[in-house]
């Protein structure tokens, strides 16, 4: 099964809008700004592109069809695709076009993320009441209701069952910031300590404000194609090797009663397999980090370190500039900015094609790039990526 | 133990649950003072939250229980920082996961009723209960005293 996907599509441009806080822009005119780009990165013209791929919650995006719309586009698609959520779905979005371009449904899918996620309709529901139905509802009358919350209980969680410390969580955090002091396009890119850290107040305990990510008014797109067409156009094509869909934790914890696993502890073996690489072939990890122990839980999770060893493994430099693992070399959603996996997988191309500057991880060939880890919505995306020989 | 006397009502800073033909059940019988979970009728699997179907066995058939009431900490937060803005006035406040000691599979989440200084892995709690509309009652957890 594997053979018939892995290789045979490929990211051939990617674009960013803007990142802020308060962009004054639409949702539509963000995700044009973001697919402008991508189409001016891949060399390719705006009537090329005949499907089109996005995913969204409650209402916080701008639909394919009217983005296709906008573009003068919308007659010729061929492939819509419009998943219901958030950052678990960033990269199925995009291993789904992928599909499309190998079944030869479309040529060129551009896939985007647009959101006013500050200035507009925010995750961690500030400024609303939160929903109190389906599994809310065993929740919310509680006073549980973001997923700062979630992350936070799967922390102490983690922190009772392998002696993670603060220390180790505000590492994640630190680390990232390094990288995001070399990215323009980093919200947050001053100079962070562990006193700075451990002096930040408390969100949840045991996370603190810098274990959090920065809700962000932004947009990102990629484009994707077959193989074959990737090698005729003008950047150096970056295929896709392996993707996955895979499970996550949900309230009916009867069903999965560790909080310290994370979805890739069971998808990331047939990710793996499909792309025929194992954990020791990756140069570059870019690792969805809505909340610093989601870091650390992937990385162990996905084979980087064992089991409960996230925390000494960050701790001890392997993921920050120069170590063994480079982790989140844009500064991740801690410090460049929360697209909801979109500018995760934008990074990861870029690194393949060695477009990252100050950032950029030495010979870099293959990387891994990942979508929420399935908390709390119960499911998780991830890719893999290969430069093309 | 039960909850004694009613409490006033919740602030409205803590939304009332919305239920639903799957969960009507065991919400009400936590306006009963009971904690309810389901077993399977055809497998013998304790489940909670409820829902119409066995995961373990697919069987759509199941009977209410009576969970004993109490557990242990499996993992708990303090919050310090909420997005609901009736609910400031709370702050800080405690939310635990309570594995069950009926099954310490089933983790239920509430709020902690007490000295959130003590609260540590494996604390023994009891259930009680908060009355929060007419309709509705849920499920908070106090340490458990030696008489319980």
């Amino acid at each position: 099964m594997s053979e018939m996907f892995r290789d045979r599509a490929a990211v051939v441009g990617v674009g960013y809008s803007k990142f802020s806080r308060n962009s004054g822009k639409t949702t539509l005119s963000l995700a044009v700004d973001a697919i402008t780009a991508a189409l001016d990165d891949s060399g390719l013209e705006t009537t090329a592109i005949n499907g089109i791929a996005s995913y969204s919650t409650h209402g916080d995006s701008t639909a394919p069809s009217v983005v296709a719309n906008a573009l003068g586009i919308n007659r010729e698609i061929q492939y819509y695709l419009h998943q219901a959520g958030g950052g678990s779905l960033s990269h199925t979005v995009v291993a789904e076009a992928a599909m499309a371009c190998i079944l030869g449904i479309a040529d060129y899918v551009v896939c985007y993320r647009s959101l006013n996620g500050r200035s507009g309709y925010r995750m961690g529901a500030t400024g609303r009441l939160p929903d109190s139905g389906g599994e809310a509802q065993y929740l919310v009358p509680y006073g549980y209701t973001s997923p700062a919350q979630r992350y936070a209980m799967a922390a102490r969680a983690h922190m009772v069952r392998y002696g993670t410390t603060q220390e180790q969580l505000g590492s994640v955090g630190i680390a990232q910031r390094k990288y995001a002091a070399l990215n323009d396009r980093a919200l947050m890119r001053g100079p962070l300590s562990m006193d700075d850290y451990l002096r930040s107040r408390w969100v949840a305990e045991p996370l603190r404000l810098f274990d959090c990510c920065l809700e962000t008014d932004g947009a990102c797109a990629v484009i994707v194609t077959s193989a074959e067409r990737a090698m005729e156009l003008r950047r150096p094509p970056v295929l896709i090797s392996g993707a996955v869909w895979g499970p996550g934790h949900l309230v009916s914890t009867s069903e999965w009663p560790d909080l310290t696993e994370s979805g890739p502890r069971y998808s990331a073996p047939r990710l793996f397999d499909q792309a025929g690489l194992g954990p020791q072939d990756i140069d570059v990890a870019e690792i969805y980090d809505c909340f610093s122990p989601a870091v650390l839980m992937q990385l162990e999770d996905y084979g980087f370190c064992q089991k409960g060893e996230g925390g000494p493994f960050v701790e001890s430099g392997a993921t920050a500039l120069g170590g063994s693992l480079p982790v989140n070399t844009h500064g991740g959603f801690l410090s460049e900015g929360y697209v909801h996996g979109m500018n995760t997988l934008c990074e990861a191309v870029q690194q393949l094609r060695g477009d990252a500057g100050d950032r950029q991880v030495p010979g870099a060939e293959v990387a891994l790039s990942t979508g929420g880890d399935g908390m709390i919505i119960g499911h998780t995306s991830a890719i893999i990526l290969r430069k093309a020989a | 133990m039960g909850g004694g006397p009613l409490e006033s009502p919740r602030p409205p800073g803590f939304v009332a649950p919305q239920t639903d033909p799957d969960s009507a059940p065991f919400w009400a019988a936590t306006s009963g003072h009971r904690l309810a979970l389901q077993r399977c009728a055809s497998c013998g699997t304790l489940r909670w939250p409820f829902a119409s179907i066995c995961a373990s066995c697919r069987s759509r058939y199941w009977r209410e229980v009576d969970a004993s009431g109490r557990g242990s900490v499996y993992s708990w937060i303090v919050v310090h920082h909420t997005t609901v803005p009736t609910a400031a006035n709370l702050l800080p406040y405690s939310v635990v996961l309570v594995a069950l000691e009926d099954d310490p599979d089933i983790l239920i989440p509430g709020q902690f009723d007490g000295d959130r200084t003590e609260l540590c892995s494996d604390l023994a709690v009891v259930a009680e209960y908060r009355d929060v509309t007419e309709d509705v009652t849920v499920v908070h957890w106090r340490p458990q005293t030696g008489n319980v």
